[in-house]
């Protein structure tokens, strides 16, 4: 179980490298996503994961936190994000995203991130035990949430 | 209660049902709640939220079905409805009944993350789903969202929202 740790910490840290590839395009939407990337940084955390920041508050323009999703917790599985490679390429700039150039894509294309991770967690919480199910299933309800508040009034 | 299940050869099946048990009927106590309450938003929320109102009333009518039904597979018996739930804080205005809304929804969202660690395959798919739902509609009422919906032990916000009275 460890593994499906490790791999949600990965994915979440995933996450929070997109937001900081748009906040470095947009910098004016750091503002309105700041507060949501944040919280994806504590669901990292949550994970046993750990997202090297370089500004100390994360509504901050986020352009050069590096989101690792090495999980400092777990012992033995590495977190190794094979899958989308995107989780420790996040240095800056926009971390290889192809951000899109008008803010409402770009938030657009966070909503979608978000929403397609809660699905995946959604199938992933049947396979884990019951607390770690407790807590995927919660995170995918956020990241739901989340994707409403990104994408509402426009 | 569930009585003696013949049981498919699964050792611990009685313990694993009756802790299922348990959680849909706290579930169900909180949909119950839910409708109660959400008659009272209904009441204040105004004209312009009116028609979220009705369907977030409908959607906990749908789960409040969909748990009775639930605990009666699983051998027992739905918890009724109270006849009146004392609400946390009066609600005078529309925005006292968006504050409700967005607290019964957190106080759903707790039984139903219970739920998922009590239950499996599907009823578990069925809690998760309900989460993510009560947690949307949360963000709706309240404009803004929470990291760690139905976590109460994450959150420090009270859960307390309508209770039954007496």
């Amino acid at each position: 179980m460890e593994l499906a740790r490790a791999r949600a910490a990965s994915d979440s840290a995933g996450l929070v490298a997109r937001y900081d590839a748009v906040i470095a395009a947009h910098p004016a939407l750091a503002e309105r996503v700041g507060a949501l990337r944040e919280e994806v940084v504590r669901h990292v955390e949550a994970f046993g994961g750990e997202v090297a920041a370089a500004g100390a508050s994360g509504a901050a323009s986020g352009s050069g936190a590096a989101a690792s999703a090495a999980p400092s917790a777990a012992p033995s599985a590495p977190a190794a994000p094979s899958a989308s490679g995107s989780a420790s390429a996040s240095a800056g700039g926009s971390g290889g995203f192809d951000v899109p150039s008008d803010k409402k894509g770009a938030l657009a294309f966070l909503a979608s991130a978000e929403r397609s991770l809660a699905d995946r967690r959604g199938a992933a919480l049947l396979e884990v035990p019951g607390e770690l199910a407790r807590l995927l299933a919660s995170v995918a309800a956020a990241g739901a949430a989340h994707a409403y508040l990104l994408t509402e009034g426009d | 209660m569930s009585g003696s299940d013949d049981g498919e050869g699964r050792k611990s099946k009685s313990d694993g049902d009756s802790a299922v048990l348990k959680a849909v009927q706290a579930a169900l106590g909180a949909e119950h709640a839910a409708v109660y309450a959400y008659g009272v938003v209904g009441g204040r929320i105004g004209e312009g939220r009116q028609d979220e109102a009705r369907a977030a009333y409908d959607a906990h009518r749908a789960r409040r079905d969909e748990l009775a039904r639930t605990v009666r597979d699983l051998g027992g018996e739905p918890e009724p409805a109270a006849a009146a739930y004392a609400l946390p804080f009066a609600v005078r205005d529309a925005a006292a009944a968006a504050r409700l809304a967005a607290e019964l929804e957190d106080r759903v969202a707790g039984v139903y993350s219970d739920l998922v660690r009590a239950a499996e395959g599907s009823r578990r798919r069925m809690a998760a789903d309900a989460l993510r739902e009560a947690a949307v509609r949360a963000v709706r009422w309240r404009g803004g969202s929470v990291a760690f919906p139905g976590l109460a032990e994450r959150s420090g916000t009270p859960s307390a929202s309508a209770t039954p009275s007496p």
